[in-house]
């Protein structure tokens, strides 16, 4: 190959040059995802706050008939730590090399997906535990109760079976990206 | 250390070029390059220096790409129509027929990169950006050796094609 015909291929190449109205849109959804971060934080730093607050308020009264609304708080815990657990057990790894970076995604979905299955199993102890604890004919007998524990439950197995299956799309994709780069 | 507006300035045209390797829609590459600078940005505050911050900077925009990849629908597509992307060559304005001549040579370029396979345009289009083999091999987890074959690979398969 003449090397005069490799410059003029990379001078076109270069000639491509980043749209110029682009900047400013950067540097707002820049700003805006900084405000969306922390509007987050402080979100969930409230919901976790008052989920404890509650749970102290209702165990040092003895509001013991309340367990079904306390359940319902300590989804939002669960929910929290969840949220938390996840930071800290997934940090930010954009400075792994793309083939490291594939592998830590193909790990971090096959995690993912394990823990939308964790999720389902505790929809299944969630509805035993109530029902044992109260008695099936007791609940039946008070509408509201049912109602508030079938959402509970209906609402851990979506959740669980959403994370599942979006997780297990994730793998198949870093797989196969996977596959395509770096399998001689 | 640079700043976030030097790196804009510095490498935004180099990055958003790399897009091109990932993303043939004109308005998604736009997104993709979005995302690519405000990961940049944010990941400032936590380079270590264990590598220089072009292969930092690299690296980070090369996985944004692979994620962007993932969550698109159709991924195979996404890698299969990138000479349609809509190229622009400035300046020779004052010359007409060059710069026509110059845009179709430029979209067979890209076309022709396009056919290639994903592992050997990934590499190309790095090394079209003049960016060194270690840095590449450093970017993207490969042995230096591989990336040789890759580049030559891909500049034979180009070079035939345009004779």
């Amino acid at each position: 190959m003449k090397e005069q015909d490799w410059n003029s291929i990379q001078d076109l190449w270069s000639a491509d040059e980043k749209p110029k109205e682009i900047e400013a849109e950067i540097k707002k959804e820049f700003n805006s995802s900084k405000r969306r971060a922390l509007f987050i934080y402080i979100v969930e730093a409230l919901i976790v706050l008052s989920v404890i607050a509650y749970t102290v308020f209702a165990w040092l009264n003895d509001v013991i008939e309340e367990l079904i609304i306390i359940d319902l708080w300590a989804t939002l815990l669960v929910i929290g730590v969840f949220t938390f657990w996840n930071r800290i057990r997934f940090p930010q790894n954009e400075s792994l090399n793309n083939r490291e970076y594939l592998l830590f995604m193909i790990k971090h979905s096959k995690r993912k997906k394990n823990t939308g299955l964790f999720v389902i199993a505790i929809a299944v102890i969630h509805t035993m535990f109530i029902a044992g604890y109260f008695g099936i004919t007791n609940l039946l007998e008070t509408p509201g109760h049912t109602l508030l524990v079938v959402s509970i439950t209906l609402g851990y197995v979506i959740w669980g079976v959403w994370f599942t299956l979006r997780a297990n799309i994730e793998m198949l994709k870093y797989n196969q990206l996977f596959d395509q780069f770096f399998e001689d | 250390m640079l700043t976030a507006d030097e790196i804009y300035t510095q490498y935004g045209d180099s990055l958003w070029r790399l897009t091109l390797a990932y993303e043939s829609d004109e308005e998604l590459r736009k997104d993709l390059f979005q995302e690519i600078m405000i990961a940049i940005w944010q990941a400032l505050s936590r380079f270590k220096g264990k590598s220089s911050i072009k292969t930092y900077i690299y690296r980070i925009a090369h996985n944004r790409c692979i994620s962007h990849s993932v969550n698109q629908k159709k991924v195979r597509n996404r890698f299969s129509s990138i000479g349609d992307a809509v190229m622009e060559i400035e300046g020779t304005s004052d010359n007409p027929e060059k710069e026509i001549e110059n845009r179709e040579l430029k979209a067979e370029i890209n076309e022709l990169i396009s056919r290639m396979s994903p592992k050997i345009r990934q590499v190309f289009v790095m090394h079209l950006e003049q960016i060194a083999n270690k840095e590449i091999a450093e970017i993207l987890g490969l042995k230096e050796n591989t990336v040789a074959v890759r580049i030559k690979r891909g500049k034979q398969l180009l070079m035939e094609k345009l004779k």
